[in-house]
């Protein structure tokens, strides 16, 4: 983690992300005076440049392309998410129209670009649309495929006169001091057009689409749409491009739009959007503009030497826009800059905003719990231990608990329609399975991980369209602040729903990433406002401080022997292996992280020095829990479960020097003295071992020998080091 | 028939690919959109070595160690320094496969190369005898082997490998070469029956990748995908010659991909 990321946030930055400070109602939200100024800015910037000398004339009609194709790339692949890798094809689109068409027709290229943008935005469309349906990383694949094809079917049809490209008319008459003008107007009409829509509610619907799909349909949401919608725009301002570009250098040529220009326009974005981030607010929004420069300035205006400015403009641009892009963008880091969220216009008092469940947005508002109303009834829950049922009345909390691994949060899903099965019904009527009908009818949920998306972005998919804002001012004084990108996200989805007001919320462990005093008795007095608005709550929830302030709970049960074998009589568990020597190098054992889908012999198998697969085997048969389970997937495992997997990872390959840090969070009694045991046999193997007591019962582990009872009679162990 | 054949074995090439690029993803967790280029790269080193009278098994292994290094530097030049909770990895593997390409056009995209078989063999048996074993040798190593345990573990999480003491960017790193290695006999074998060249690069990254997202990571489903995609050039291709095998396949992965829908089948973490 960087510097920055470990200073503890101050009061200005933590509360100006913890509460939203400008909300903006309508679905294009008002530019802020620094962004109508920069723009200002950059448009004389742009209209000087037409009236400079001959040689700048030339170098700026050839960067002018550039630059509105950043600004498409900012909006699909930077501000959404999205990997769109047909936006050089689009561009190529609109090289087609400006060049063949518009010579076809007999006039100027200026002429076709209505029907120029509105191919484009077609194949944007598309391929929002694939990307929503497909999701981030298959929707790269396709637009690749996608802008593969119709490059292909371009050259199959033979139009633009084979290798020698065909003859491209100017932008306008007039020569081109005249198209240079034209091309500065249309940088800031595209700069405009994209900033708007950047800024808008389905530029935030269209980022959480992509980047947690599940997410968006949970909340009523339909990705492919939401996409497609942003994805229109950013192809008809790539065509934008496209054109420009042709009527600059005079030819149109496939090649010209292909792999090399897809990877310039992804670049574009992402460099884009990480130098938002790092701008002053007064700037950034002229992020795309200093991306397209960067990229491609290089190259065009400011050549360093001959072999720069006449090499392939990737081959400089590439290592330089990646490298800023490392620099740039940060891990994990909170938000150090308040943004804005984008609400429909009849946010403000949260009243119905027209939109039927055929209108834009199916997912209509909740209305006010009536005292006849049931509430939510479900039966035939399918979960490891077996089927379950609940009922959840207006206004109360229900508490789920149990162990690890004992299905709560597929119980959730469930309900929520993630997984299928089970009969739910709300007020009496049977709900629909699929995520989205459910969310229509009043249904939302909280995730046990936040989705990757910007907490701005996810407040305004949950809250939904026609948000409480009164109640969102409540809940922010509720809930405790947020200390990082985990937290902020998590904070964001439980305000989405405080101004959402659902009939049934689901959260899943709604407390867990926030730390701090009291921040789990503030969840818990939150989850109680939330009941008193009339939602009924099912929570599951491990921390005491949340479970208390609930009505009922509902405790789910591990399976008995379907899942684990009967524990063997002491007498029969086989003897551990003898541990073997141990290795250079530390190791430090606090919270297990695993490989869902990799068994847990084979976490074993891929340790660095572990032996031979029999006496692993022997290993995993005598430790507690997982005796029996080698070939179970690690995704499987329960807490406790998987830090004792961590244990065997340390008993398999030891190293001279072991910290525990919490080693013994989720385990048992019964483990729990199984661990201590194996701290002994480390100590007197050599190794080093330091304990960070996560729990009281972790203390004696670091006792001097001499203080400490003996545990389990197996050796003796040394101090400390 | 001539047609269907060769589309059976420039399939297999295909799918071996798509089995290289299948071991790739799964120890990056993401699309490895550089490997089209890296391994035409090795291939075109090969070729122009041989075609310069060097002595085949040298030319090979500098074909090999170039596709090798080409594909392992996303490790290096990537994966180590972005985010995988975002766009940026693919956005910058497909950025340093277009560098990769722009490098091969300037230094060996202007030779001129007649493709020599690997093997004294009719072609499609050549991708039928190598490709098939080398598949299965892929699928044998990621699921029984302990390098196939790591790399399994470093692509389900990154932080259980470091845990467990595994260097995440050396084992990364060797899959990607071996992906490398792997592509660049695969496009050898591929050479005799098609187009090989620096503008067909990004072709071949479509199709090892989609071959082995379509087949969930899993090298020997991921053959059967690529021999698809080969009958796909081979049936669909005569209808628009010159570029309708592009076309074929580009539409089959867009179709395909879009009617099976969100991503799925994958343990990078789910929503609940």
């Amino acid at each position: 983690m960087s510097r920055r990321a470990e200073r503890p946030p101050t009061d200005g930055p933590r509360r100006a992300w913890s509460r939203p400070p400008r909300v903006d109602r309508g679905p294009v939200p008002a530019p802020t005076g620094g962004e109508i100024g920069a723009t200002v800015a950059m448009t004389a910037a742009l209209v000087g440049a037409a009236y400079a000398p001959e040689v700048v004339v030339l170098g700026w009609l050839r960067l002018a392309p550039t630059l509105v194709l950043a600004w498409a790339a900012w909006l699909v692949v930077g501000r959404v998410g999205a990997i769109d890798l047909s936006l050089a094809a689009a561009a190529g689109l609109g090289g087609l129209g400006g060049g063949v068409l518009a010579a076809t027709l007999g006039v100027d290229g200026f002429a076709v670009l209505p029907l120029v943008a509105l191919g484009g935005a077609v194949v944007g469309a598309t391929a929002g649309a694939v990307v929503g349906r497909v999701g981030r990383l298959a929707g790269a694949l396709a637009t690749l495929g996608l802008g593969a094809g119709l490059l292909a079917a371009v050259r199959g049809l033979e139009v633009l006169g084979g290798a020698s490209g065909f003859h491209a008319v100017p932008l306008l008459a007039g020569g081109d001091r005249s198209s240079a003008l034209w091309a500065a107007g249309l940088v800031v009409v595209a700069a405009w057009v994209v900033g708007a829509a950047g800024r808008s509610r389905p530029a935030a619907l269209a980022a959480v689409g992509v980047a947690a799909p599940p997410v968006a349909a949970a909340a009523g949401r339909r990705p492919v749409v939401d996409v497609a919608r942003v994805g229109a725009i950013g192809g008809a301002v790539a065509a934008t491009a496209g054109l420009l570009a042709a009527t600059a250098t005079g030819s149109v040529q496939v090649e010209a739009f292909g792999t090399a220009l897809a990877a310039e326009a992804v670049l574009l974005g992402a460099l884009a959007q990480a130098l938002r981030r790092a701008l002053p607010s007064f700037v950034r929004s002229q992020a795309p503009l200093l991306a397209g420069l960067l990229v491609a300035g290089p190259s065009i205006l400011f050549p360093l030497a001959p072999w720069v400015g006449t090499a392939p403009r990737l081959l400089v641009a590439g290592p330089v826009g990646l490298a800023l892009v490392a620099l740039l963008s940060r891990r994990g880091e909170l938000p150090t800059r308040p943004t804005h969220v984008a609400f429909p216009r009849d946010a403000a008092d949260g009243t119905a905003s027209g939109e039927g469940p055929h209108g834009d947005d199916p997912a209509g508002p909740t209305p006010e719990p009536a005292a006849d109303r049931s509430g939510l009834v479900a039966t035939g829950l399918a979960v490891p231990a077996g089927d379950v049922g609940l009922a959840v009345a207006p206004g109360e909390v229900l508490a789920v608990t149990g162990p690890n691994g004992a299905g709560k949060s597929t119980l959730l899903a469930r309900l929520g329609g993630q997984l299928p099965g089970g009969d739910v019904r709300l007020d009496g009527g049977l709900l629909d399975g699929r995520p989205r009908r459910r969310a229509a009818a009043g249904l939302a949920r909280a995730w046990q991980r936040p989705p990757a998306a910007d907490p701005a972005d996810v407040l305004a998919v949950v809250a939904g369209p026609a948000p409480d804002l009164a109640a969102l001012d409540v809940a922010e004084e509720l809930l405790p602040p947020a200390h990082d990108l985990t937290s902020a996200r998590a904070r964001a989805v439980l305000l989405g729903l405080s101004a959402r007001r659902p009939a049934v919320a689901l959260l899943d462990e709604p407390a867990a990433p926030f730390t701090g005093a009291g921040a789990a008795e503030a969840v818990g007095a939150w989850l109680r406002s939330l009941a008193a608005a009339g939602t009924a709550l099912v929570v599951v929830e491990h921390r005491p401080e949340v479970v208390a302030v609930a009505d009922r709970r509902l405790e789910v049960h591990r399976p008995d022997a379907a899942r684990r074998p009967d524990r063997p009589d002491e007498a029969d568990v086989p003897a551990p292996p003898g541990l073997p020597n141990p290795r250079r190098g530390s190791l430090h054992l606090g919270e297990v992280a695993v490989a869902p889908d990799v068994c847990v012999l084979d976490h074993l198998r891929a340790l660095p020095g572990a032996p031979g697969d029999a006496h692993l085997v022997q290993l995993l048969s005598a430790a507690p829990l997982l005796a029996g389970r080698g070939d179970d997937p690690a995704g499987w495992l329960s807490g406790g479960e998987r830090q004792v997997l961590g244990w065997l990872r340390v008993l398999a390959a030891p190293t001279r020097e072991l910290v525990l840090d919490g080693a013994g969070r989720g385990l048992d009694a019964a483990t729990l003295a199984w661990a201590g045991g194996q701290v002994d046999r480390l100590r007197a193997a050599g190794v080093t071992v330091d304990v960070r007591p996560g729990r009281p019962e972790e203390r004696p582990w670091g006792a001097d020998d001499s203080d400490a009872p003996d545990r389990d009679g197996n050796g003796t162990g040394t101090k400390d080091v | 028939m001539t047609a269907l054949t060769t589309g059976l074995g420039i399939g297999i090439a295909y799918g071996l690919l798509g089995a290289a690029a299948a071991v790739a993803s799964r120890a990056t967790r993401t699309l490895h959109l550089a490997i089209g280029p890296a391994v035409v790269l090795g291939a075109l080193v090969h070729l122009v070595l041989v075609a310069d009278g060097r002595p085949v098994a040298l030319a090979l292994a500098a074909g090999v160690a170039v596709g090798a290094l080409a594909s392992a530097a996303v490790e290096p030049l990537v994966l180590r320094w972005l985010d995988d909770d975002g766009p940026l990895r693919p956005v910058g593997t497909f950025v340093v496969g277009a560098v990769l390409a722009t490098v091969g056009a300037r230094t060996l995209g202007a030779r001129t190369v007649r493709p020599t078989p690997l093997l004294d063999l009719p072609d499609e048996v050549a991708a039928l005898v190598v490709g098939l074993p080398l598949a299965a040798a892929l699928a044998w190593l990621l699921a029984r082997s302990r390098f196939g345990a790591a790399v399994r573990v470093v692509g389900g999480s990154p932080e259980a490998a470091r845990q467990a003491g595994r260097s995440v960017s050396l084992v990364r790193a060797t899959a990607l070469a071996l992906a490398g290695v792997v592509g660049v006999l695969a496009a050898l074998l591929a050479a005799p029956m098609t187009l090989l060249g620096i503008p067909q690069a990004a072709g071949l990254t479509l199709r090892a990748v989609a071959a082995a997202w379509l087949a969930d990571d899993r090298p020997l489903v991921a053959v059967l995908v690529g021999l698809g995609f080969g009958l796909a050039e081979a049936v669909l291709g005569g209808v628009l010659p010159g570029s309708g095998a592009d076309l074929a396949v580009a539409v089959v992965v867009v179709v395909a991909l879009v009617a099976r829908g969100a991503d799925s089948g994958r343990a990078w973490g789910r929503a609940w």
